[in-house]
This record gives structure tokens, sequence and C-alpha cells, in this order.
């Protein structure tokens, strides 16, 4: 892709990523954060640190079918955004919600595991994002990526946390339970696209598709 | 503890006496034209009860201040409008709940079918404010008109045979859009032992704020049991039926691990998604803590003897 155009791109994928914190912080100026505003805050945010994450996670996948390369260098800023509404996510629970009383914080997250799986998955994801700053990167050498494999069990996790915390049933499948399996299938989806029988099928078929075309 | 109303901080738009009797009137209009057949328009937000007549302010406490008409009118939970408690009002706008049929049915000497306007005609309300405490770890004081279901038993004659009571919501696709989806055992249905239906708290309630009650708080007609959580209290009730064994509910029957064929309030319980130790009052900044029975403890006596760890 042309540098300008790339340009463009880079923006966007930022644009995309500041615009529902601007949004959310205007909402809340101009009193428009429905009529429970902490729950609504917390939701969202958790909502966005989710939809970023799996929008990381989805540009490998993305330059292994598109063949451009470059969609891989969105990787990073995409999950270090995630982690950042994942931190908010969690301030808000603690500092908004429950008012900074670690009793009760404490007390509320021992009796729930829905919140140890959140508790986790932002621990995780705050480690990943620290250990993404250029300097630990580098010293990290090979085992950056080796650690950075661990982001797909903060996904996990965090899918985890959703699905424990809709009001519903997955068993039964029951209630609002409609987001948690549309995030399951695309991190499905995603995992498989990065399998390599998935990769050798598709060098396959490109293969195929070259021959008949000539 | 009592109190009355004006010892509470008001609602800024509460009800002025000229106001009621102004539009006192409308209600009579609404009344004739379901007598003629005509469907006539939503409810409107501000119709009076013409009926109200004895005010009894039943046990608040100490901080305790009526949540505003907005938002008990604009964050609800009633699945067969919507998912989401803030799109339930718009969703529930073109809710029609006249003509509307309530039968009393099933270990009764003298089964009834009454409609709203009858029902409300023999019934003289009563004004109840109310804590109202969702599953969900938030609540509001809601000032309710209603009357206490005791009296509708008494009427008809319960059997010696009858131990629990079954409340349930019309099954109709066409009032309710969202019945039939979800993967939930429609229609909503909830249940209460007899006692507890008995207990004076219990009402049925058919306004809030001196206003009939707006279709997405449940219009025309639903049930208020103050000290369990709000899902309890069924919206838009069409059938009650008077049983011997424990009716099945529809969040027990969704989830039968998490919401309980009692749902008590009870802080010493703790839910598996949701702090029960404290609770967000609607409009307030910090966390209250959850009283036992929401405050209600003289209902205690109704549970003597059971271990509400188990009998959740």
């Amino acid at each position: 892709m042309k540098s300008t155009r790339w340009k463009i791109v880079r923006i966007f994928m930022h644009a995309g990523a500041v615009f529902p914190l601007a949004w959310l912080v205007l909402a809340a100026l101009t009193q428009r954060l429905t009529f429970n505003p902490v729950q609504y805050l917390e939701q969202r945010s958790g909502d966005y640190a989710l939809i970023l994450l799996l929008a990381s996670l989805a540009c490998t996948p993305a330059a292994i079918l598109s063949g451009i390369q470059q969609i891989r260098q969105l990787r990073r800023p995409l999950g270090l955004y995630a982690a950042g509404y994942a931190v908010i996510h969690v301030s808000l629970f603690i500092w908004l919600d429950y008012g900074g009383d670690w009793q009760t914080i404490l007390s509320t997250i021992n009796g729930r595991t829905t919140l140890w799986f959140g508790l986790a998955a932002s621990i995780l994801l705050l480690v990943l994002a620290i250990t993404s700053i250029c300097c630990i990167q580098f010293r990290m050498k090979v085992w950056w990526k080796r650690v950075h494999a661990l982001v797909y069990l903060a996904a996990a996790l965090v899918l985890t946390h959703y699905a424990l915390t809709v009001k519903g049933n997955l068993m039964t499948l029951s209630g609002k339970i409609l987001g948690v399996i549309v995030a399951i299938l695309i991190l499905a989806i995603l995992l498989i696209i990065r399998t390599t029988t998935f990769q050798t099928l598709l060098t396959h078929l490109r293969g195929k598709i070259q021959k008949s075309d000539k | 503890m009592q109190s009355k109303r004006e010892e509470i901080t008001p609602e800024g738009l509460y009800f002025s006496r000229r106001k009621f009797l102004k539009l006192a009137g409308l209600v009579g209009v609404s009344a004739a034209l379901a007598a003629c057949g005509i469907k006539p328009t939503p409810t409107p937000e501000a119709v009076p009860l013409s009926t109200l007549q004895t005010v009894s302010s039943n046990s608040l406490m100490n901080g305790d201040t009526l949540t505003p008409y907005d938002t008990i009118t604009n964050y609800n939970n009633f699945y067969e409008f919507s998912l989401s408690k803030e799109d339930v009002a718009e969703k529930a706008q073109n809710f029609v709940s006249h003509p509307w049929t309530i039968s009393v049915e099933g270990l009764v000497e003298r089964p009834m079918q009454i409609s709203i306007d009858e029902l409300l005609q023999q019934y003289p309300l009563e004004e109840r404010i109310y804590r109202m405490r969702c599953v969900e770890g938030w609540s509001m004081v809601i000032p309710w008109a209603g009357f206490p279901v005791y009296k509708l038993l008494k009427d008809v004659k319960v059997k010696d045979t009858a131990r629990f009571v079954r409340f349930a919501t019309q099954y109709n696709h066409d009032l309710f859009p969202n019945q039939g989806s979800f993967g939930f055992a429609w229609p909503y249905t909830e249940g209460l032992r007899l006692d507890e239906a008995n207990h004076d708290l219990t009402i049925l309630a058919v306004g809030l704020y001196n206003k009939v009650l707006p279709a997405q708080d449940g219009a025309p007609i639903r049930l208020v049991v103050p000290w369990k959580y709000g899902f309890k209290s069924v919206k838009s009730i069409s059938k009650i039926e008077l049983v011997e064994e424990q009716p099945q509910t529809f969040w027990n029957e969704a989830v039968f691990n998490e919401y309980g064929f009692y749902a008590n309030v009870n802080p010493n319980v703790p839910h598996p998604r949701w702090s029960q130790e404290s609770e967000r009052r609607l409009g307030e900044a910090e966390r209250r803590p959850t009283e036992l029975f929401n405050g209600y403890t003289e209902v205690a006596p109704l549970y003597e003897g059971m271990d509400l760890t188990v009998d959740f």
C-alpha cells in the first residue's frame, strides 16, 4: 500500500479507537448517560475493550487473507488501546462504582467468578501493554513473542468474563447472549485462520486459482 | 416506621391537586371510549387516577427520597418489549392496555373474570411508597397506587388446598412483540406462597405518582412485592391462579441457580453476577448497603425456621 493511503488507514484506526471514549466523555458532560450512568459507563468501556482486542487479533488474519502485510502493524496500537479501555473499565468499577471502598470491592470480587476472570484479563492486558514499550520489547528478545502469545489467553478470559456477566444462560441459549456468541465466533474464526492447516489450504487454493488462470 | 409523603423529599413535578382535578375528566373519556369498543389512543402519560382514596406510606427509611417519575418510566426491565432498559419506554409506547380482563381461577370457590375498570371500582386504591430493589444491584423509591392482594383473594374464597399463587402475563404476540424470543419460557410467570400473597405489603398496582401505570411499568396492572427482588413483581398481569404446588417461574426456569423462587432481598445470599451486599439508588453517587428483606423486616415471621441461603 502506498504511504499516503496507509497514513489515512492509520489515522482512521486511531480515530476509531479514540472516538468511543470522546463520545462517552461528551455524553457524560451533557448528562446523556441514561438513568444509571455508572453502569452504562462500565458496560460501554468493557464493550470497547473487547471490540478493540478482537480488532487487534484480526490484524494478522487480515494480512494473511489479503496479502497486505502492513496491516500487521496495526496489531500493536489496537492492542494498546484495548488495554487502555480495560484500565478505564476497571478504574470505573473501583473508583466510580465502589468509591474506592476496598473492603466492599474485595468482598464483591471474592464471591463472583466473573470478576476474577475480568481482573485476570485486565492484569494480563496491562502486563502486555507495559512490555510493549519499545525498550522493554527489545530487551525481551525472543521472549517477547512468547509472552505476547498470551494475548489469546487474555481474549479467552475477557470472553468468559463477558459470558458470565450478561443476564442469560449460554447453556439454554436464553437471555442477552447474542453479543457473547458473536464474540466467541469471531475469535474462533480468527484462530482458525492462524492455524498452519488453514494456511496450507489457502496456499493450495491460491495455487489452483493461478493455474486455472493460465 | 411510618412517615408521611411530605417528610421525604418530594419529586419536583409531583402532582398538584389543581392539575389532578383538571385532568380527572380524561379518565372518564377513555373509559367511555373503551365501553363503545373504540380503541383509545395509548394512555397519555399524565392521566391521573381518579379513584385514589387513601394515602399510606409504608416504612420509609432515613434518606429514602422519591425517585423521579422520568427515571421510573425510562429505566425498565421488560423483556417483552426490549432487552435494553433504556429502550423499553419507546418500544412500549403503542401498547394498548384497554380492554383488559383479569382472571382469578384455580383453587377458589368463586372464580372471577373481571375487567380492569370493574376492578378499579371494586377496590379502593391506596398510595404505597415502596423501595424497589432490582437483583441487578440498583434500586428506586416508587409511589405506587394499588390495593392489597389479600382483598382480591378474600373475595374469590381461596380453597383450603391452595398453597401458592401463580401470576402470569397475557401471552399475546401482538401486545408483547418479544414473547417467544430469546429462549425464555413465555409468558412471564411468577409465584408467591399464599401467606406471602396475603401479606398486607403485597399489592397489585395500577398507577404510580398518582398517574395511570405507563406501559413500560406494567400497565394496566402489576404485582409489587417490596421485600423481594424486582423480577418477582410481574407486569401486565392477566391471570392469577391459586395452586397446590410451587409454580414454575420465569427467571428460575431460565437460570435456576441464580434466581430462586423466594428471591427475598438478602445481602447475605450472594448472587454470582452482582453484589447483593450493596446497591445503587438511581440518582445517587454512592452505593448504599442493602438491607435484609429490603428493610421490610415485618415479613421476617413468614420465613421463620427456613434457611434463606437454601430457599433463596
